[in-house]
């Protein structure tokens, strides 16, 4: 085979595997690599129910935190029992954007019985976001709530705060910390302190 | 020369071929971002009089998030339709495509629709094919101070037969967040899972 012959088909070779390399898909690690925040997590996350009771927590569809501001964590839950009560399509997410966080949490068919008093809701969600100049916000909505069959209706403002004795209800409760924003939309708690329930709870932070 | 520039030529046709069968058939592009999202709303149902699934006036909840992530499909849901007693869980996404907006997300706060589509069971049992449509058209995502966020599904069974379809446009309640798209977007083997189930479909379902 002449050397020109070897040349020629060099260049063909070269072609046919460069159009190949182009068009076929690579493994995603190496199409493209991670940018930010190596493995530190970011205290992001996301809770749809956590009951806790006489210093018990258990926490249905809960993300935990995000491993850094390119992550993405979510869980989705049919339904929550547990002597408190019930609660159903439970979800909950946390996703990064590069220079920021967002989490959301939300649930449907909330039916609690705390300490006699019975509450009820349609719906509840909650979101919370931050970005990589320290700013944070976040709220929540929460639907259909009742006490004891009586319809309590938000008034949208953070913290709203409706004490019943025994149980204090928060609704649309935000807190503002150094490390981020916590949202919940609703935080139930017994006087004497051994219920505390939150519902649809988004946290967002460095 | 001559020789050299017809080989050449010919490679590039391989290479074009080979580029054109990489290519997805699909219409719809891969979304290269996240949606999620969490809400209820009182069934429409205008386009389906027919099936017995569908029962307009009920009330919904669902809890559903798709994307892709470090080259797959993801997400999870969940959605209770309250007077039919169907509760749809999702388990497996293999679809994710923009069907509005800018695709990918890239701005602050975007706005646009995406679906998601794979397997579900419904009340814990079977396999199911699901189509979710889900809408941000912006915050808050409903309710009185004007949010218009939107959401449908449609299941098949397994002979992809069109067997229920609920939307809510508006939802009533919740919020639905499309998110701009981060660097583990990288995007999976196209599917065209939605394409082919968008095929057997044969009703009004946009929104965008």
């Amino acid at each position: 085979m002449s050397h020109m012959r070897c040349l020629r088909l060099g260049i063909v070779a070269l072609i046919v595997g460069l159009a190949v390399f182009v068009t076929v898909p690579m493994p995603a690690s190496a199409q493209l690599p991670l940018l930010g925040g190596g493995n530190s997590s970011t205290g992001t996350g996301a809770t749809a129910l956590a009951v806790t009771v006489l210093g018990s927590t258990t926490s249905f569809a809960s993300t935990g935190n995000l491993a850094n501001w390119s992550d993405a964590l979510g869980t989705a839950l049919d339904s929550a029992g547990g002597s408190l009560g019930s609660a159903e399509v439970l979800a909950a997410t946390a996703i990064g954007s590069g220079d920021g966080v967002a989490s959301d949490a939300s649930l449907g068919d909330l039916a609690l019985s705390v300490l006699g008093t019975q509450i009820t809701a349609t719906s509840a969600y909650a979101t919370a976001f931050a970005d990589n100049t320290g700013a944070t916000g976040g709220w929540s909505t929460i639907d259909g709530l009742a006490v004891n069959g009586v319809s309590i209706v938000p008034t949208g403002a953070p913290n709203q705060t409706i004490s019943l004795g025994a149980v204090t209800l928060v609704l649309n409760e935000v807190t503002y910390s150094a490390s981020g924003i916590v949202v919940n939309a609703l935080h139930i708690t017994s006087l004497d302190g051994t219920v505390d329930v939150v519902v649809a709870s988004a946290t967002a932070g460095q | 020369m001559r020789s050299i520039v017809a080989k050449l030529a010919v490679s590039l046709l391989i290479g074009g071929l080979v580029l054109v069968a990489s290519t997805p058939a699909s219409a719809w592009e891969v979304g290269l971002d996240f949606i999620t999202g969490g809400g209820w709303f009182i069934i429409q149902n205008p386009y389906y009089p027919v099936l017995p699934f569908a029962v307009p006036g009920g009330r919904a909840n669902f809890g559903w998030h798709g994307g892709v992530k470090n080259g797959a499909y993801w997400g999870n849901g969940n959605y209770i339709d309250h007077a039919l007693g169907a509760h749809v869980h999702n388990t497996l996404v293999r679809d994710y495509i923009c069907v509005s907006g800018p695709c990918p997300a890239t701005s602050h706060q975007p706005q646009g629709t995406r679906e998601i589509c794979g397997n579900a069971t419904v009340n814990g049992s079977g396999t199911w094919y699901y189509r979710v449509r889900m809408n941000d058209s912006g915050e808050p995502g409903a309710g009185n101070a004007g949010g218009n966020d939107k959401f449908g599904i449609i299941l098949f069974d397994q002979n992809y037969n069109e067997v229920y379809l609920a939307e809510g446009i508006p939802i009533n309640g919740g919020n639905i967040q499309l998110h701009r798209q981060n660097p583990s977007n990288s995007a999976p083997s196209p599917s065209g899972f939605c394409d082919f189930l968008m095929s057997h479909t044969t009703f009004d379902f946009t929104f965008d």
